[in-house]
């Protein structure tokens, strides 16, 4: 297990790694998607007076892609927003056990969201919804991003569990 | 009775140090199951889907890879060196640049970080090499950071928008008459306290050469090139903001090729950055959508409309009361998140004083500057103070006391005056 430090966030194991690299190009790749598919859609629009028809859809599907994904790689670089000066106070011991107590929280909150996402993926899929536009996108598959994203948070969350385990045992 | 509760375990959750979404979510799942029980989860998948799933919530990936960009770059010591020429002979010198350098940095990012952080890294240690005061040089800094989220384009009233429905577009147009003038009490700040005290700010009296003058107006020019197309669109109508933003990192892509400072490194960084600081707002606001559904399902807000109808409360001493809580709040919880939970719950009492939600928007997004210098979660003043480092916390927050009153100064002036923040919507979007 290594520290934070500047060549990367900590890191409890390879796979971690792993994951976190991948997530971070398919992110990456998806930012970069975003920004070609509206810069597209506004110069066809500005200059040749045609939509593309899809890229509002498109463009929400990235959202929940860049939100989920994004707060996974930020909670893995420890940039997710946390308040520190009362808890700085705290005896490095008692530290360690409250971030234990936020993650396993944390999961449990990650774990309702998940499961509620894939309820709504599962009704979308036994209703055959499909989304009201051109490209008639059976709804299930963007909405599969929920309990994916919520998973990979939790993933990373586990991770953190981890790190925490890690730090008792040099406290000691 | 399940809101106080909720609220406590919000607050309590947050200053206990948990990531602030997951006190959000948790704390928003908490109101539900009092509200409704197990039961109340039911449509969480869709409300969470709905907040999501939005076009309009993409403009802040792209105005946030925009200035991360010109940050990457390094292109602020640019536009900072094209500004100085200009103001170094006004009382205060190169302080002014700190201000007018932010405003035009905020004019193309869509936080005060980052303009606070472009202007810093360039200005403290060359104002610092000149012997200008160091408080007054991190106060400067510090106040004109705030900018950031006032200039448009502004994420924190992208954020605004999502929670009030209103039009992007008209915050945007509403915002820059009021960053304007605040940019401009600041620099009438700077000038007065120079010339009460020269040695503050040592005035460099070399008059600019056409030359000169001609050399750094081509430094700033791409900038503000930038400005007027990212900008333009918008009031023009030609472009959306989300679309304006995917524009404006095209713009900020060429003038970094400009000036050639355009690698594959720069680009991976950027969108690095890029991807988890956005994913950092836009959960804020995923889960922060979970509390407003709580809070839509308690109806705290119309009862929070029957109480302040009963108590006679009028519209003046809500504004006041809602400053207040801002403040307070702003003290541990941060700006964005803050928008996302209290405005949702003052909604309604907003409606019912006949306040502008457009007008409220620029006074919330006034409050929360104020949030972020003040201690102990001020973020500017650790972005401010992190730039140099014989430049504590403290110099910061000494430096920015008198911008404080300033800005408090022009929210009441806000408020005496609305139109300071209205005529400029009205005229370019009818």
């Amino acid at each position: 297990m290594t520290e934070a430090n500047k060549a990367g966030p900590a890191s409890a194991g390879p796979l971690f790694e792993i994951v976190a690299r991948v997530l971070g190009a398919l992110t990456g790749l998806v930012l970069v998607a975003l920004v070609v598919l509206v810069c597209a859609e506004a110069f066809l629009r500005g200059f040749a007076n045609i939509s593309l028809g899809f890229a509002e859809e498109v463009t929400g599907y990235f959202v929940v892609m860049l939100t989920l994904c994004g707060a996974a790689l930020a909670l893995r670089s420890g940039s997710l927003f946390q308040v520190h000066f009362l808890f700085q106070k705290l005896p490095s011991r008692l530290q360690v056990q409250v971030t234990r107590g936020f993650v396993i929280l944390s999961l449990i909150v990650g774990a309702v969201l998940a499961w509620k996402g894939y309820d709504v993926m599962m009704s979308s899929f036994e209703r055959g919804k499909f989304a009201p536009t051109v490209l008639r996108t059976p709804l299930w598959v963007p909405q599969m991003l929920l309990p994916a994203g919520f998973s990979m948070i939790g993933f990373f969350l586990i991770e953190q569990f981890l790190l925490c385990g890690a730090k008792s045992k040099e406290n000691r | 009775m399940e809101t106080i509760l909720a609220f406590g375990l919000l607050v309590g959750l947050i200053l206990g140090g948990m990531w602030v979404q997951f006190a959000v979510a948790g704390a928003g799942l908490f109101y539900i199951w009092l509200l409704k029980g197990f039961a109340g989860w039911k449509a969480l998948g869709l409300v969470t889907w709905g907040a999501s799933n939005s076009f309009t919530l993409a403009a802040i990936p792209l105005f946030v890879l925009m200035a991360e960009i010109l940050l990457g770059a390094g292109l602020s010591t640019r536009l900072y060196n094209g500004v100085a020429p200009f103001v170094r002979r006004l009382p205060g010198g190169l302080l002014h640049t700190n201000i007018a350098g932010s405003a035009i940095f905020a004019a193309i990012s869509g936080g005060s970080a980052p303009t606070a952080a472009a202007m810093s890294t360039v200005a403290l240690p060359e104002l610092g090499a000149r012997g200008y005061n160091r408080r007054i040089v991190a106060g400067s800094l510090a106040a004109g950071g705030t900018l950031g989220i006032l200039i448009p384009p502004s994420i924190t009233m992208i954020i605004y928008a999502t929670f009030t429905e209103t039009s992007i577009a008209r915050l945007f147009a509403a915002g820059l008459v009021p960053g304007i003038l605040l940019a401009l009490f600041y620099m009438g700040f700077i000038a007065l306290r120079a010339w009460i005290n020269p040695r503050l700010a040592p005035r460099d009296e070399t008059r600019a050469t056409p030359r000169e003058l001609g050399l750094a107006f081509l430094d700033i020019l791409p900038f503000l090139t930038l400005v007027f197309i990212v900008l333009g669109s918008i009031y023009g109508g030609i472009a959306t903001p989300t679309e304006a933003g995917a524009i404006g990192v095209v713009g900020a892509l060429l003038i970094s090729g400009i000036y050639r400072k355009l690698s594959v490194n720069l680009l991976r960084q950027a969108v690095s950055r890029t991807a988890a600081m956005s994913g950092n707002i836009l959960f804020v606001v995923f889960t922060s959508m979970i509390f407003a559904y709580a809070a839509a399902l308690s109806g705290v807000g119309e009862q929070l409309v029957a109480f302040l109808e009963a108590a006679e409360v009028s519209r003046l001493t809500f504004l006041l009361i809602i400053m207040i809580t801002f403040a307070v709040l702003g003290c541990f919880m941060e700006g964005l998140g803050m928008i996302a939970i209290i405005v949702p719950v003052i909604f309604p009492a907003l409606l019912a004083f006949d306040i502008d939600p457009i007008w409220f928007g620029v006074f919330v997004v006034i409050l929360v500057e104020l949030g972020q210098l003040t201690p102990p979660l001020g973020v500017i003043l650790f972005v401010v103070a992190a730039s140099a480092d014989d430049v504590k916390v403290e110099d910061v927050i000494m430096g920015t006391l008198p911008f404080f009153v300033i800005i408090v100064g022009f929210m009441l002036l806000l408020i005496a005056f609305p139109q300071i923040a209205l005529f400029f919507p009205k005229l370019t979007l009818g």
